[in-house]
């Protein structure tokens, strides 16, 4: 009787341990694609094999909401050492026309040296929205901001298979995400 | 003493109480109008646009109504607001803010902010920008807005404290 309530506390932990902080796979968002990368050629997330990916849609002429958004990815990926090895920030442009590889690539390496940008042309990159149920609308503003895109801004936590995991929106703790992050990185 | 004395008294009496008034009405914004954590988001040098934030608060008993904005970093300063309906972000520009009686006014990430286009040049960190608000009353008040990467509370700009 002891020994099998040993073995069942045992497996409870064993279990606890495992599948605590499992992240069901999302079947229905998510997928390859290959774009014009700041990696200096087209590719995809197939580039990031083997690591944890967080993923974002944005554009870069956005100064309230999509630097808040950056930030919040470069937060997570400085809260372990570790992840600068095992996880890649991905900012996908939502916003091609102003968003060059070569300018995501300035832009981005302002929130974090390992951010990777993928541009390309509207047809693509609206395509590749769609895979991950981002939906964008432009709206050409009548201020001085110019055209604007209206936006989901989830992150996205993607396994070292390139499956979809987890969304994340603002409200979602910073801590949260990282837990997540290093459940899958410790796999 | 002699009637134009007394009349002189009067006049005299009803021009303060007249001065009084105005005062109290036409006071100036400056004076009434308490500024908080102003800042402006440090962007990417190669961004030419960049959000301002700040809580203005209002300790005049007349509502102040904001309606415009100019900074000499920027060649144009708008005020604009995120709403977010089913997970979408979108943005559109206020033409004019009031700040109610003894009451204030927040522009915080992801909600109501001050949009900087057209930056001059790129903001540095650790400096300050001016931002003059225009109210209706024809008052002008100049903000300084230190440049920074996160929000100074730290609060608005990644609700990374909240838990859910």
């Amino acid at each position: 009787m002891h020994r099998i309530r040993i073995l069942i506390s045992g497996l409870v932990l064993l279990s606890s341990s495992l599948f605590a902080n499992d992240l069901p796979i999302n079947t229905k968002l998510g997928g390859d694609f290959s774009l014009p990368s700041t990696l200096g050629k087209d590719t995809g997330i197939q580039a990031f094999k083997g690591k944890v990916v967080l993923l974002n849609f944005g554009f870069t002429h956005c100064p309230d909401v999509c630097p808040m958004v950056l930030n919040r990815m470069a937060q997570v990926m400085g809260a372990k050492a570790k992840f600068a090895e095992t996880v890649v920030p991905v900012f996908i442009t939502v916003d091609p026309e102003r968003d060059t590889v070569a300018h995501l690539a300035e832009y981005l390496r302002f929130f974090h040296p390992g951010f990777v940008g993928f541009g390309g042309t509207q047809e693509a990159l609206q395509a590749v929205a769609k895979q991950y149920g981002v939906v964008v609308i432009p709206s050409q503003s009548k201020s001085g901001s110019g055209v604007n895109f209206t936006h989901s801004d989830f992150i996205y936590l993607l396994d070292q298979n390139g499956r979809v995991r987890a969304l994340y929106s603002q409200k979602d703790s910073i801590e949260s995400i990282v837990n997540d992050v290093e459940s899958l990185a410790r796999k | 003493m002699s009637r134009v004395a007394v009349w002189v008294g009067r006049l005299v009496f009803a021009g303060l109480i007249l001065a009084a008034w105005l005062n109290a009405v036409v006071s100036s914004a400056a004076e009434e109008l308490k500024v908080d954590s102003a800042w402006v988001r440090l962007m990417p040098p190669v961004s030419d646009s960049s959000a301002g934030y700040v809580t203005l608060s209002n300790s005049s008993g007349v509502s102040m109504i904001l309606v415009g904005a100019s900074s000499d970093a920027a060649e144009k300063v708008e005020f604009h607001r995120v709403e977010q309906v089913d997970g979408l972000r979108s943005m559109k520009q206020v033409k004019s803010i009031e700040l109610p009686p003894k009451g204030q006014f927040r522009f915080s990430p992801g909600a109501d902010h001050i949009m900087l286009l057209g930056l001059k040049q790129p903001l540095k960190a650790e400096t300050s920008i001016d931002i003059r608000f225009q109210f209706e009353s024809g008052d002008v008040v100049s903000v300084p807005f230190q440049v920074r990467r996160q929000a100074i509370d730290n609060a608005g700009d990644s609700s990374g404290h909240h838990h859910h």
